[in-house]
């Protein structure tokens, strides 16, 4: 291999193992300012949390570390988005959340074939305006099948504005 | 002496670097040895062309490629030591990195020692590894219904066929079929 190239690699490596290690400084060194500027209420909440986090499985903390990923690489309008979505998620009531959950079933029992065709067709719709996108959920199936309770609940979820 | 060691010690025999008395061997050799008589003669004669011989000055264009040449090379030389060095440094450094990571990472897996303890009130909390996590602790319950949050978006995809409704991508001839 030519010397050079062989050179470029192994720079690549270190530059790319030294990045990992300074990213993870930079988080830590952002999380202690941010811990120290809460307030003692603001600490027992994360204290809690922290003791829940603790006692929970790893696989759910894997999956929370996953998901945490994943929000990051979204968009800011995205984030927003789904910031949103939660707020609206968590005032609903109990049986509302339990509908919802009980719909998400159906897109974990895809096939994966399915579910990959259907993200795809979600990312081609996305760009469409609100008003487009509320005249294309009263058109579908899924709103059809829905009762005029589920469909106030999904409307406030899918075109929180509209 | 012999005559390889006579024939090696003529051009100091002739710059008059000798002892005396060795000249006067090298001298007495030469009146009775033929070979190295010979030899003699051809170092005599070579040495006056040289005298004869005329200076010339390269022309300017070859001089140029023979500095630049030479540069270039002194060049090469540098750029084969200070690469691998650099690229050693590099491999220290990254190591070092990498070692401090898995360190701290060792550091955040271990159990509660007792003295990081984040104050007296809460014996059970480990400061370090808090820290470590905050930017997940801060919002936790969110971010354990992302996942579910994403996926809100594809039930009105779901009971969907592939071609019907809002699907920009299909061809004229759907179009026209439906």
């Amino acid at each position: 291999m030519n010397r050079n190239v062989l050179i470029a690699l192994i720079c690549s490596f270190v530059l790319l193992q030294g990045g990992y290690v300074l990213a993870d400084d930079a988080m830590i060194r952002r999380n202690k300012l941010v811990w120290e500027s809460l307030s003692p209420e603001e600490k027992s909440r994360i204290i809690q949390n922290y003791r829940e986090w603790r006692s929970s499985p790893p696989q759910k903390q894997e999956r929370i570390r996953r998901n945490y990923e994943t929000f990051n690489e979204l968009s800011p309008e995205e984030r927003q988005k789904l910031r949103e979505r939660y707020r609206n998620y968590k005032s609903l009531a109990p049986a509302g959340r339990e509908k919802v959950k009980e719909r998400l079933h159906r897109v974990d029992s895809l096939p994966p074939e399915h579910r990959v065709e259907i993200e795809k067709r979600y990312i081609r719709n996305r760009e469409e305006s609100a008003n487009e996108r509320m005249k294309h959920l009263q058109q579908s199936r899924f709103w059809k099948h829905l009762s005029e309770e589920e469909r106030e609940v999904f409307k406030k979820l899918l075109i929180p504005n509209n | 002496m012999e005559c390889k060691t006579i024939q090696e010690m003529l051009p100091a025999y002739h710059d008059r670097e000798l002892k005396e008395a060795v000249l006067r061997e090298i001298e007495e050799h030469l009146t009775v040895c033929e070979s190295c008589r010979k030899v003699n003669v051809t170092l005599m004669e070579t040495w006056h062309l040289l005298t004869v011989w005329e200076d010339c000055e390269p022309p300017q264009r070859i001089a140029t490629m023979i500095v630049s040449g030479i540069a270039e090379q002194r060049k090469i030389r540098w750029v084969k030591i200070v690469l691998p060095v650099a690229a050693g440094l590099l491999i220290v450094i990254g190591l070092t990195f990498r070692f401090a990571g898995l360190q701290n990472e060792e550091h955040m897996q271990m159990p509660l020692p007792a003295q990081v303890h984040l104050s007296t009130e809460h014996p059970d909390v480990n400061e370090d590894e808090l820290i470590a996590d905050l930017h997940i602790l801060e919002d936790e319950e969110f971010f354990d219904t992302v996942e579910e949050l994403v996926k809100i978006d594809y039930l009105p995809l779901v009971d969907e066929p592939k071609h019907i409704g809002r699907d920009k991508q299909r061809s004229s001839l759907d179009m026209i079929l439906t």
